[in-house]
């Protein structure tokens, strides 16, 4: 195999695809990168048995076609370091194992692994459920819930982002409201629930009162990498999903990322957002999100709790630490129940109150050990519950 | 103002479970005094009387019994509850002496001096510490050590000093580099040096420092490459300057274990299943009482290891262990007692002869770092107060007050599990019945 191809187009296109190898790996070829010719064009793919990634970059020349595999990360930091715009040349002669990197006057002989040994990319498998999603749709889902998600194995079931169409007609036939699309995430201390209007072709995803899909967490912060680097550009792409009940593939620009989806059931979330919660406290998010960070200063390792003290229009933020003393911050509030104290993970409030856009904060309560229900109070779109920690 | 810095005390029991048998009976005075482990296991505690007849701490009982008998040294089993009440008499005297102080274990406590003389009066200390001590024994019987110094680790390198003066008192002053905190570093042993266990000691030793000065004069790039950032604490302690502050919480502990042997092997499951029951309960206690909360329960039975004739019984003891996840962070009784119940009953053989059962809660998180779980049901206010008024009758009326019923189910032959104690003391303190009678 013998190509060229500008350097700011490999490195874009490894960029693309190397977040996607594990550091370490058990088997060696998948700490590699499969380069191949398609036509004038330079397919790369990685994977990871779980998610597959793959891009089409055009090369300058095709002199030999071939494939090859080579470990990624050493690849990417190579062609990251050479000069800008400079043409690099990939070349594997045929009885050797070694592959020649060569840009200018820098020279590097990687070894490589056979192509063949290489696991099957799985971004040709037909998926039968297609929809579209614009980029800032898909930026607001995950956004909004990506702190949400689980890392903890032994839940590998709350590892990821769960995306259902929640049709209110099935549930309820003499409902008027339109079926949505719905992503949820939580790690068992707060919850984050968002929703779009349903997009075209999502109907019928799954069965209507069917569970619906669990996307690996790995899978949703590489697509977040993805779409940043488009962010605010005056046209942006849409990204295509497609579906089945055992893989999920978003397609973007010239980018496809093939996932496994969890194989497990998401509990019954709806059970644990409460609907009775009557103390309401509005709050100033910024000034409230300042509060909270200063008085944290003070939090340790011990302790993470920030109490929240309410009374009528005042809220009174403070954290307490033999080891660190003590601070309180009082901000101006709006809040119709009795007196009441209830403790946070300073962190899950500030975590919350990043995702809400406008001016006011809205805090449904129960008591001291019930879960609160947040929101921005102007946009219901998103909703997020947090668990209360002893005070 | 800040106040003028007077250092540490370090004030520590003298042989306490011998000394707390003492009080109540005096004519154990001058004699040779031991108390042995739960169920009678092995030498836990010696009178100095009895350390000078060569008993070596930790030796199994039944081995030594005969000697015991002939050397005539009076034997007791431990009786915890006297230790307990005995101890927090002492720390009451101790915490009141002082604005601020550190229990920091059942017969040793942290006395922080600060503010307490002018620079001129350091004459004062040893008069001070001396009527401390008297006023310890003359309020509660219990014998103390008391060691003062600029650092924690020096106060501990102090009270090994007192201990073995008859003033039962040492003062190594404030100045770190005097000749007498030297001459003490000097003849001081590293593995009574507090932070350096005995693998650091050996360590050290091959390498050429043989006692706390040396250890103290090391660089401090030699002792932070091969000890890290606690060796070069050690040193720092050594030399003076304080690492260590009192500690107003105490370290967070990494698991609990609630383990006793029984009294006799038992085959039956109900007698079992009440001595999980009531670890299980005692486990849930202890968190309630540290703040902490176990989010996994696991169960261990066992056979017994040795043979009567105390050689090891090898392949033929049995042991079963089994683990459950409470579905939450708790420390509540009831949910502890349901799920080592189910345990025991899942990992009980019949026909074994049981001689020991464990419950171990293998991590722990402090209630304060813990937020609720969003699945697990919410436990209650009133779940939360109830194990509350249970704390506050078994901290005023003693641990078998009240019980949960799954503590108290016996078997159909009436087995008990209770520990071995046939040597108990009374519970002089704690129970009306058991009071001293003067006749």
């Amino acid at each position: 195999m013998k190509i060229t191809i500008e350097q700011s187009v490999l490195l874009k296109g490894i960029a693309h695809v190397q977040g996607i190898v594990e550091v370490k790996s058990t088997f060696p070829v998948l700490a590699n990168i499969l380069i191949q010719t398609k036509g004038s064009d330079l397919q790369l793919s990685t994977t990871d048995f779980t998610i597959d990634a793959v891009e089409l970059i055009p090369c300058t020349t095709v002199s030999d076609k071939g494939s090859l595999t080579v470990n990624a990360h050493t690849l990417y930091g190579i062609v990251k370091k050479l000069a800008d715009g400079t043409q690099v040349e990939i070349h594997k002669a045929d009885d050797s194992d070694l592959v020649s990197i060569r840009a200018g006057r820098s020279v590097f002989k990687l070894p490589t692994i056979d192509s063949a040994d290489f696991p099957e990319i799985r971004s040709e498998v037909a998926l039968p459920n297609q929809f579209d999603l614009t980029i800032s749709e898909l930026k607001t889902i995950i956004d909004h819930t990506k702190f949400a998600m689980s890392t903890d194995d032994t839940r590998y079931y709350l590892n990821g982002l769960y995306i259902h169409v929640k049709d209110y007609k099935h549930e309820n036939p003499e409902s008027n409201e339109a079926p949505i699309l719905r992503a949820v995430s939580t790690d068992g201390h707060r919850l984050a629930r968002v929703e779009l209007p349903l997009p075209e072709g999502a109907a019928n995803i799954h069965p209507p009162g069917e569970s619906g899909f669990i996307i690996p967490r790995k899978t949703i912060l590489e697509l977040r990498k993805l779409i940043d680097e488009d962010m605010g550009k005056d046209s942006l792409p849409i990204v295509k999903v497609s579906i089945s009940n055992e893989f999920i593939r978003f397609s973007y620009g010239n980018v496809v990322i093939t996932s496994k989806l969890v194989d497990g059931k998401f509990p019954d979330y709806e059970r644990v957002i409460p609907t009775t919660n009557d103390k309401r406290l509005e709050v100033d998010c910024a000034s409230f999100r300042l509060a909270v960070e200063r008085v944290s200063t003070l939090s340790t390792e011990l302790s993470k709790v920030v109490r929240l003290s309410l009374k009528d229009r005042t809220l009174t933020v403070n954290v307490s630490s033999s080891e660190n003393g003590s601070g309180l911050d009082e901000i101006e509030a709006d809040y119709n129940g009795e007196p009441m104290e209830v403790g946070f993970n300073w962190k899950y409030l500030l975590d919350v109150t990043d995702q809400i856009q406008g001016g006011i904060a809205l805090f449904k309560l129960a008591d001291s050990n019930g879960p609160a229900v947040i929101s921005d109070i102007s946009d219901q779109s998103a909703i997020y519950v947090l668990m209360p920690m002893r005070v | 103002m800040t106040p003028v810095k007077g250092g540490f005390a370090l004030v520590d029991c003298n042989n306490f479970y011998c000394s707390c048998e003492r009080v109540f009976n005096p004519r154990l005075e001058g004699r040779p005094v031991v108390v042995l482990s739960n169920n009678d296991g092995c030498i836990v505690a010696r009178s100095a009387e009895a350390k000078a007849l060569g008993i070596k701490m930790g030796a199994p009982f039944f081995k030594i019994k005969e000697q015991l008998e002939q050397q005539r040294v009076e034997v007791f089993s431990s009786n915890y509850t006297l230790y307990g009440d005995m101890s927090a008499r002492v720390m009451s005297i101790l915490t009141d002496a002082v604005p601020r102080s550190e229990v920091y274990s059942i017969d040793e406590c942290f006395l922080q001096l600060d503010g307490l003389w002018q620079p001129n009066e350091s004459h004062a200390r040893l008069p001070w510490a001396s009527e401390l001590r008297q006023r310890v024994r003359q309020w509660t019987g219990i014998p103390v050590s008391i060691g003062m110094a600029p650092t924690k680790t020096l106060a501990k390198l102090a009270n090994r000093i007192a201990k073995k003066q008859t003033s039962g008192v040492c003062d190594l002053g404030l100045d770190p580099d005097s000749a007498a905190v030297k001459a003490a570093l000097a003849d001081f042993p590293l593995e009574d040096i507090w932070g350096i266990g005995r693998q650091w000691s050996v360590r050290l030793q091959a390498m050429g420092v043989s006692s706390a000065l040396d250890l103290r004069n090391l660089p401090d790039s030699w002792l932070r490459a091969r000890m890290g950032v606690n060796g070069l604490r050690i040193a720092a302690e050594l030399r003076g300057i304080r690492c260590h502050s009192l500690e107003s919480e105490g370290v967070d502990k990494k698991s609990c274990v609630v383990s006793r042997s029984f009294g006799r092997s038992l085959r039956e499951l109900a007698p079992i299943r009440a001595a999980v029951a009531t670890h299980a309960a005692r486990a849930a206690q202890k968190l309630r009482h540290d703040g902490l909360l176990a989010r996994q329960i696991r169960v261990t039975l066992m056979t017994n290891r040795f043979a009567a004739d105390g050689s090891h019984h090898g392949a033929e003891s049995y042991e079963s262990s089994l683990a459950a996840d409470l579905g939450r962070w708790s420390n509540d009784g009831q949910i502890f007692v349901a799920a080592a119940t189910r345990l025991t009953e899942a990992i009980f053989v019949s026909g074994k002869a049981y001689k020991k059962a464990m419950v171990f809660c293998p991590v722990l998180e402090s209630e304060s770092r813990v937020t609720a779980d969003i699945f697990a049901p919410v436990e209650t206010a009133q779940q939360r107060r109830l194990m509350a008024a249970m704390d506050e009758i078994t901290s005023r009326y003693g641990r078998s007050s009240l019980k949960f019923a799954a503590e108290v189910a016996g078997g159909s032959r009436g087995e008990k599990w209770e520990m071995r104690r046939d040597r108990i003391s009374p519970n002089y303190t704690t129970r009306m019945s058991e009071l001293l009678r003067l006749h």
